[in-house]
C-alpha cells in the first residue's frame, strides 16, 4: 500500500497549532508537506474562490489550500468553533471545513475542535488518528508526546519574550491574531521599520495562558477566545511598553469591535492598522513611521 | 422615573414595547423611525469597519437619548451581534450621555432568565409568574404577527385598492397591543386574518415567486434593505421570507437537525449564525420551484460571507438564478433598484423560456 501524504496549511489558526500537528504526524510516521510561505500569488489564488468581502486571512488560507492540491493526498483543515468552554471563535472558523470541502471537493479532512459540543483538542486528534486508520493506543501516545512538545515550545517563546522585557531599548507591543503577527507577508514591513528605529518588538501571541480574568478590565462581555487572549496579553505587557500597534486584517469582525474597546480603555499610544488586500506598503510604512515619531516626541516632552 | 428605549427592528417595536410596558413601571420611549439622520449619527460615532446594523442601532440610541430616555435595552447573539451592547455603551458614555445600559445577551445568547433578571432590577415588584405570563403572550403575539406578515408578503403585490394591506396591518398591531389576554389576542388574530383574506386581490396565474434569504437585521428592518419587499411587490411578485422574530426566538432550535439533514450534500457542520439556515433555505426554495432567490446582508457580515460560496454552488448545480445584495452606508438606492429590475427581467425571461 502506498503511504498517504497529508498537506498542512500555513494559515489562520495553523500558525499556533502547526507544530503540534507536525509532531503528531511525525510520531505516527505519516508523511506530510507544508504549504510555502505566504506570497503575492497565494493571495491572488485565494481570491478566486471566495467572495470579495471575505477577510484577508481567509483568502490567504484558501490560497495555501490551492497550492497544496497537487502536492498531497489529503489536506488537513482545522474547524474550531470553540476552543474553550463558553467561548466561541469567529464564524469563519465554523465554516472553514465546509467551505473548503465545497470548493475543493474530496481532498479535505477535518480536525474538528468544538469544546461546547464536547470535542476537546485531545478528542479531535483521536478522531483524526481514527480517520487515518491508526489504533487508539497509538494516537493517544502520539498526541501526548506532541502536546507536551507543543506546550514546551510555547513556554520557550514566552521566556524569550520575557528576556526582551529587560532590554533598555524602547518597546512596542504588536497586537493581533497569530495569523497576522506570524505571517511575514503581512508583518515584515512593520517589523523592519521598528528594528531600523531601534525598537524592541513584543508579540501578543507569546503570553502565558492562565485562568485570570484580567481581560475584564477592558471588556466584560467579550466571548471570542482569540480576542480574550489578545486582551490578556495587552493587560500583561501594556505597563512595560511605550506603544501598542493593533494589526488586524480587513474586514475582521471581532477586531472591529474589540479594537475600539482597547483604544477607549488603554491609556497608551495606540496605532490601529488594518491590512487589506492592496497591502499598500507605502501607507503602512508611513503610518508606522509617524507613530514612531510620536512616541519619540512624547519622551522628549516628558523629559 | 424610568424612561426606557430599545433599538428599532421593523414592526417588532409593538411586542417589545408591550412586554416592557407590562413588566416595568415607567415610560416606554419608542425609537424614532429610521431616517437618513439615524444612520448619519450612527456612522459618525461607530467604528469604521463594523457592520451596518451596529450603526443603525447606535443612531437609534442617540436619537432616543436626545429625546430624554435614561435606560436603554439591547439584545444580540449569534455573530458579533452579541458583542454590540458593550461597545455601544462605551461609545455613548464617552459621548457624555448619562443613562443605564441593559444588555440582555450573555455569552452571545439571549435567555428568558437573563431577561427576567434584568427586568427585575428595574421593577422589584415583578414576579416570575407575571413575567412568564406576559412573556408567553408576547411570543404568541410575535407568532401571530409573523403569520399575518407571511400572508401579506405573498399577496400585497396584487392588491386592488392601494395600501389596503398595510393600513389594515397598522390597525391590527394597535389591536394586538391592547389585548386583554390569550383569548382576546387569539380572537383578534382570527378576526384580522379573516379581514385580510377578504381584501380584494387579483393574482395572475403565472406570477413570479421570489424568495428572500440572508442576514437577520437587513431582512427584518425594511429601511436597511431599502424596502426591497415593497419594490418587489410593485413588480407584482410573490415574496417569501424566512427570517422573522418567531423563527429566531424558538423555531430555529427546533429545525436545526432537520436543516443539517436536508443540506447534507453540501454541509456537514453548523456554519455559524444563520449560515446553515440559508443553505437549507436555498435548497428548499429550489425544491419548491421558486423562480429566483435574493440574498441580502450588510457589508462584511462574516457568517453570510462564509455561506455564500456554498449557496453559489447549490445554485450552480441546479442552474438557479440568485442575486447577492450587500448593504452599507454608502449603498445607493438607485443602484439597488436597477439591479432588482435587471434581476426581475432575467427571472421572467428564464420563466418564459421553459
Amino acid at each position: 500500500m502506498r503511504k498517504i501524504k497529508i498537506g498542512i496549511v500555513n494559515g489562520l489558526l495553523n500558525y499556533e497549532y502547526n507544530y503540534l500537528i507536525e509532531r503528531f504526524l511525525e510520531e505516527l510516521n505519516v508523511s506530510y508537506t507544508c504549504s510555502s510561505k505566504t506570497n503575492k500569488k497565494t493571495l491572488e489564488d485565494g481570491k478566486k474562490f471566495l467572495v470579495d468581502e471575505s477577510c484577508l486571512s481567509m483568502k490567504i488560507y484558501f490560497g495555501h489550500i490551492y497550492e497544496l492540491l497537487d502536492k498531497c493526498d489529503y489536506i488537513l483543515v482545522m474547524r474550531c468553533p470553540s476552543m474553550r468552554k463558553k467561548e466561541m471563535m469567529c464564524t469563519n472558523f465554523y465554516a472553514s471545513f465546509d467551505l473548503a470541502n465545497n470548493i475543493f471537493s474530496n481532498k479535505i479532512i477535518e480536525l474538528n475542535i468544538d469544546i461546547n459540543n464536547h470535542i476537546s483538542l485531545k478528542k479531535a486528534f483521536l478522531n483524526l488518528g481514527k480517520r487515518l486508520c491508526f489504533s487508539k493506543h497509538d494516537t493517544k501516545r502520539a498526541f501526548e508526546i506532541a502536546y507536551h512538545d507543543h506546550l514546551k515550545r510555547k513556554e520557550k517563546l514566552y521566556d524569550e519574550q520575557q528576556l526582551l522585557l529587560k532590554s533598555d531599548k524602547k518597546k512596542i507591543l504588536l497586537v493581533g491574531h497569530s495569523y497576522n503577527l506570524l505571517d511575514d507577508y503581512i508583518i515584515k514591513d512593520i517589523k523592519d521599520i521598528l528594528h531600523e528605529n531601534n525598537f524592541e518588538i513584543l508579540l501578543s501571541t507569546n503570553f502565558k495562558e492562565d485562568n485570570s480574568k484580567k481581560y475584564r478590565y477592558i471588556s466584560n462581555d467579550v466571548y471570542w477566545s482569540s480576542s480574550i487572549d489578545i486582551l490578556n496579553a495587552i493587560m500583561e505587557y501594556s505597563k512595560d511598553v511605550d506603544g501598542i500597534i493593533l494589526v488586524s486584517s480587513f474586514p475582521c469582525g471581532p477586531d472591529s469591535l474589540v479594537n475600539e474597546m482597547i483604544m477607549r480603555k488603554i491609556d497608551k499610544p495606540i496605532l490601529n492598522l488594518v491590512i487589506d488586500e492592496a497591502n499598500d506598503n507605502g501607507g503602512v510604512v508611513t503610518r508606522v513611521e509617524s507613530f514612531i515619531d510620536i512616541i519619540n516626541m512624547k519622551e522628549e516632552f516628558c523629559d | 422615573m424610568i424612561k426606557i428605549s430599545f433599538p428599532q427592528l421593523g414592526d417588532y417595536e409593538v411586542p417589545i414595547s408591550y412586554i416592557l410596558s407590562k413588566c416595568i413601571n415607567g415610560e416606554i420611549i419608542r425609537p424614532l423611525p429610521i431616517t437618513k439622520r439615524t444612520i448619519e449619527l450612527g456612522s459618525k460615532y461607530a467604528p469604521d469597519s463594523v457592520c451596518i446594523p451596529f450603526k443603525y442601532n447606535l443612531g437609534n440610541f442617540i436619537e432616543s437619548l436626545n429625546n430624554g430616555c435614561n435606560y436603554i435595552i439591547q439584545a444580540g447573539g449569534g455573530c458579533r451581534y452579541g458583542y454590540y451592547g458593550e461597545v455601544q455603551e462605551q461609545i455613548l458614555k464617552d459621548l457624555g450621555y448619562e443613562f443605564k445600559f441593559i444588555n440582555i445577551s450573555k455569552n452571545n445568547k439571549i435567555t428568558p432568565s437573563s431577561l427576567y433578571r434584568n427586568l427585575k432590577e428595574l421593577n422589584h415588584k415583578l414576579n416570575f409568574l407575571k413575567f412568564t405570563y406576559h412573556g408567553l403572550l408576547t411570543l404568541l403575539m410575535i407568532e401571530y404577527m409573523d403569520n399575518i406578515d407571511n400572508y401579506i408578503r405573498l399577496n400585497v403585490g396584487f392588491e386592488k385598492e392601494k395600501n389596503s394591506f398595510y393600513e389594515l396591518k397598522k390597525e391590527m398591531l394597535d389591536d394586538f397591543f391592547n389585548n386583554k389576554g390569550f383569548i382576546s389576542l387569539t380572537k383578534s388574530f382570527m378576526r384580522y386574518k379573516k379581514r385580510f383574506k377578504k381584501l380584494e386581490i387579483d393574482v395572475p396565474n403565472d406570477c413570479l415567486k421570489i424568495g428572500i434569504i440572508g442576514e437577520l437585521y437587513t431582512s427584518m428592518e425594511e429601511y436597511s434593505n431599502y424596502f426591497i419587499e415593497k419594490e418587489l411587490a410593485k413588480m407584482n411578485v410573490r415574496v417569501k421570507r424566512f427570517t422573522n422574530a418567531s423563527y429566531l426566538l424558538y423555531k430555529k432550535k427546533l429545525h436545526f437537525k432537520k436543516m443539517l439533514r436536508r443540506s447534507k450534500k453540501y454541509v456537514k457542520y453548523n456554519l455559524g449564525a444563520d449560515g446553515l439556515d440559508n443553505v437549507y433555505r436555498t435548497i428548499k426554495l429550489i425544491d419548491e420551484k421558486y423562480d429566483g432567490i435574493i440574498h441580502i446582508k450588510p457589508f462584511g457580515c462574516t457568517p453570510e460571507i462564509s455561506a455564500i460560496p456554498i449557496i453559489q454552488k447549490v445554485c450552480r448545480d441546479n442552474n438557479f438564478p440568485i442575486m447577492f445584495l450587500s448593504f452599507d452606508y454608502q449603498t445607493s438606492e438607485e443602484g439597488i433598484k436597477t439591479r432588482l429590475e435587471a434581476f426581475y427581467e432575467m427571472v421572467k425571461e428564464k420563466r418564459n423560456n421553459t
